[in-house]
């Protein structure tokens, strides 16, 4: 960066003061970096006639458990996960068919239960690989992302994520 | 800083490392200034989903961003969009405008390539989430991006 002449009219470069601008700017830097929290996403094809305008009430049979009683063949096009909120947006109970999974409000625990016996439901040979999510008008959008993911990590039989997900709005 | 004698015996400390280092800190911090913050609402309180998985944008993707905020209305830039129908239907168009010059093939009728991105606070009814999430549909939007924190920010 700077060349030395080893003679008597010696002309020096001060980078003093440069380098007291380059400190400034740094500073400046350091102060306003202000790192944001890191986004996650959870990314879904949701085409139109997967419709999620209204709520209709599925006339298709539903599971009763996880697995029918003998005898009894559950014909069901997708897996129903019924949603209730409170008030306060909260989930107060989520049943899974006419079974019911959670009832009040729902911790990390009884999302995973709900996970559990979805798995189990999805992962069999020849079962429906769609899933709709009926949920409450009240309920908040932190509730729904936590059941929409705990649907998505959710695997097929063949070893492949759950993705055929629709939620309709009751 | 720079202490100069001015002897025979000039002693100076080398400031070309220092300037150097304090150069690629400077160039350090200036990318990584977030110029695409002003899409994203700061003001929304994102939901918190440790395990959900980071952002994943391919080259060239084009996402339409869609702040709702708690009481349900749309804000895109930080403007509240009073109609989000109108404002759907011209976003929907520009996209397909867009996606024509990359695909000709491709028509009004066929589901636009843009990912959705949709930022909702946490004490955003669903209700208004699927509201715009129909619209969206409505104007052949499929991609849809929900999004979310990986741990608390400070916002």
């Amino acid at each position: 960066m700077r060349k030395k002449k080893h003679s008597s009219n010696e002309v020096q470069l001060n980078l003093a003061a440069m380098l007291d601008m380059a400190f400034q700017l740094l500073a400046f830097f350091i102060l306003t970096f202000k790192p944001a929290a890191v986004e996650v996403e959870l990314r879904m094809n949701l085409p139109l006639q997967q419709g999620v305008a209204s709520y209709k009430e599925t006339k298709t049979e539903t599971p009763q458990n996880a697995r029918p009683p003998d005898g009894v063949v559950a014909i069901y096009e997708a897996i129903p996960v019924h949603v209730d909120a409170e008030g306060d947006g909260k989930i107060s109970g989520i049943k899974l068919g006419q079974r019911s999974i959670v009832t009040g409000q729902a911790n990390d625990a009884s999302l995973a239960l709900l996970g559990q016996e979805l798995g189990k439901l999805i992962s069999q040979p020849n079962a429906v690989d769609r899933v709709e999510i009926v949920m409450s008008s009240k309920l908040n959008y932190s509730e729904f992302i936590r059941v929409m993911e705990t649907c998505t990590k959710q695997k097929l039989a063949n070893g492949k994520p759950l993705s055929n997900i629709n939620f309709k709005v009751k | 800083m720079s202490g100069s004698l001015a002897a025979e015996d000039n002693v100076e400390p080398n400031m070309t490392p220092i300037l150097d280092m304090v150069f690629q800190l400077i160039t350090f911090f200036m990318l990584v200034i977030n110029f695409k913050g002003a899409a994203l609402d700061q003001s929304l309180q994102l939901p918190i989903l440790g395990s959900a998985k980071p952002i994943e944008s391919a080259e060239g993707e084009s996402l339409l961003v869609l702040n709702v905020d708690p009481d349900g209305k749309l804000k895109v830039d930080g403007m509240e969009q009073k109609d989000p129908t109108a404002y759907i239907q011209q976003e929907a168009r520009v996209c397909l405008k867009t996606a024509q010059a990359e695909n000709p093939k491709l028509t009004a009728n066929d589901e636009l390539p843009t990912i959705v991105v949709v930022r909702a606070d946490v004490n955003t009814h669903v209700d208004a989430v699927n509201t715009i999430v129909t619209l969206c549909q409505k104007q052949r939007f499929k991609r849809f991006s929900f999004r979310a924190l990986s741990r608390k920010g400070d916002n």
